[in-house]
């Protein structure tokens, strides 16, 4: 008669079985002393560990950690939402600046009538003409709308981090 | 609801106060109210609260875990000050990645798969001799003195055998038999293969029963 080996006898006691392969071990240690012996060794073994009782801690961490806990920065959630939200919002501030970058320093030389080298001009040459006409048509406004513009897009932003930021640590159904 | 329980609490306490400094004893008391909220928590609203900047929610974790999370590394390192260095890492690792917990999953669990990885980390750096020098407390000697001591040379034994272990070993026998995870959890936990995490078990198992038989 072929026994069960090792691995086979553990996996059964850890329930690890296929039913296949249960059912094989099973009938093999309905007739196998030897097999259903060493199974129940294994048993007694890991009844043995209830023995190892739970100790008291010998004092109370809490304290300690807590001032270790105190200069460490407040661990901040982040919801897949609110990840999604911030990857957005970066990608849409690497666009914006990508896409501003020729017009803002167009103007700026204008403004401080410094002659800036054509590379600072138009640093993205095929961003600007894959924008095309809306490129060259926005640094027609003057330096007024330009404030407008920028001014009313931080606070655009500003309010929108806001809500990111509240909606990243927004409670979640309570369970113990 | 929480603000609510709180002024009960503190109209409830205040009714009974005569004393002299009334301010001072109505902060103590409310401070005592406070705590006595959070312990009624669940720990998903603890983490909840603690996410919001309320660090006292974290206290309250520490309080209700570190038993739980001190045993767990007091099995894997043997020593009791290790171990409870250890926890204390633990938790402050668990404060710096809460973020990251699943609220909808128990705490002690994810507690714990840190801790045995402090654990096994201390562990595997200190000789294995080390760990096997403490004795360890006999617990329930007042009940029944002669029951008492045949548990606790029972509980000697298992501990002596489990901390003769390799760390590797004794971490995989910590969440397979005490935390009662499966092959694949424990796999995720110590970031080892599920072949491995058998052969480690199955060999610990081995050697277990072996040195059982030598002290019988």
């Amino acid at each position: 008669m072929n026994h069960l080996d090792n691995p086979t006898i553990n996996l059964y006691l850890d329930d690890a079985l296929d039913a296949v392969a249960r059912a094989r071990a099973d009938a093999h240690l309905a007739v196998c002393p030897v097999c259903a012996g060493e199974l129940a060794s294994l048993r007694a073994l890991t009844t043995s560990f209830d023995a190892w009782q739970t100790e008291p801690i010998p004092h109370d961490l809490s304290v300690r950690v807590m001032q270790r806990v105190a200069q460490r920065p407040a661990p901040v959630n982040v919801s897949r939402w609110g990840a999604f939200l911030l990857a957005a919002q970066t990608l849409v501030a690497v666009g914006l600046f990508i896409w501003l970058l020729p017009i803002l320093t167009r103007l700026l030389a204008q403004l401080t009538n410094i002659s800036l080298p054509s590379v600072a001009l138009n640093p993205f040459p095929d961003v600007s003409v894959w924008i095309g006409p809306l490129g060259v048509a926005l640094p027609s406004f003057d330096i007024w709308v330009w404030g407008l513009v920028l001014g009313g897009g931080a606070v655009v932003w500003l309010v929108v981090n806001r809500l990111i930021l509240s909606s990243l640590n927004r409670p979640l159904e309570t369970s113990k | 609801m929480q603000l609510f329980d709180a002024s009960q609490c503190i109209q409830g306490v205040m009714g009974n106060t005569t004393s002299l400094r009334p301010a001072l004893t109505w902060t103590v008391r409310a401070a005592h109210c406070a705590m006595e909220i959070l312990t009624k928590q669940t720990d998903a609203r603890l983490v909840t609260l603690t996410l919001q900047g309320d660090r006292d929610a974290f206290g309250e974790l520490v309080r209700r875990h570190q038993t739980s999370a001190y045993n767990v590394a007091r099995r894997i390192v043997g020593d009791p000050q290790d171990a409870l260095d250890v926890t204390q890492d633990a938790f402050v690792r668990a404060y710096d990645a809460l973020a990251s917990f699943d609220r909808r999953r128990p705490f002690a669990p994810w507690l714990h798969t840190i801790v045995a990885n402090l654990a096994l980390n201390l562990a595997q750096r200190r000789r294995p001799t080390e760990s096997l020098e403490h004795d360890f407390e006999i617990s329930d000697m007042t009940t029944n003195p002669e029951r008492g001591i045949l548990a606790a040379e029972q509980q000697q034994r298992v501990r002596q055998a489990l901390l003769q272990l390799p760390p590797a070993w004794r971490a995989v026998v910590e969440l397979r038999h005490f935390q009662d995870m499966s092959y694949q959890e424990i796999s995720d936990t110590l970031n080892l293969p599920v072949s491995d995490v058998k052969s480690h078990l199955f060999r610990a198992r081995q050697k277990l029963k072996h040195l059982f038989e030598q002290t019988e």
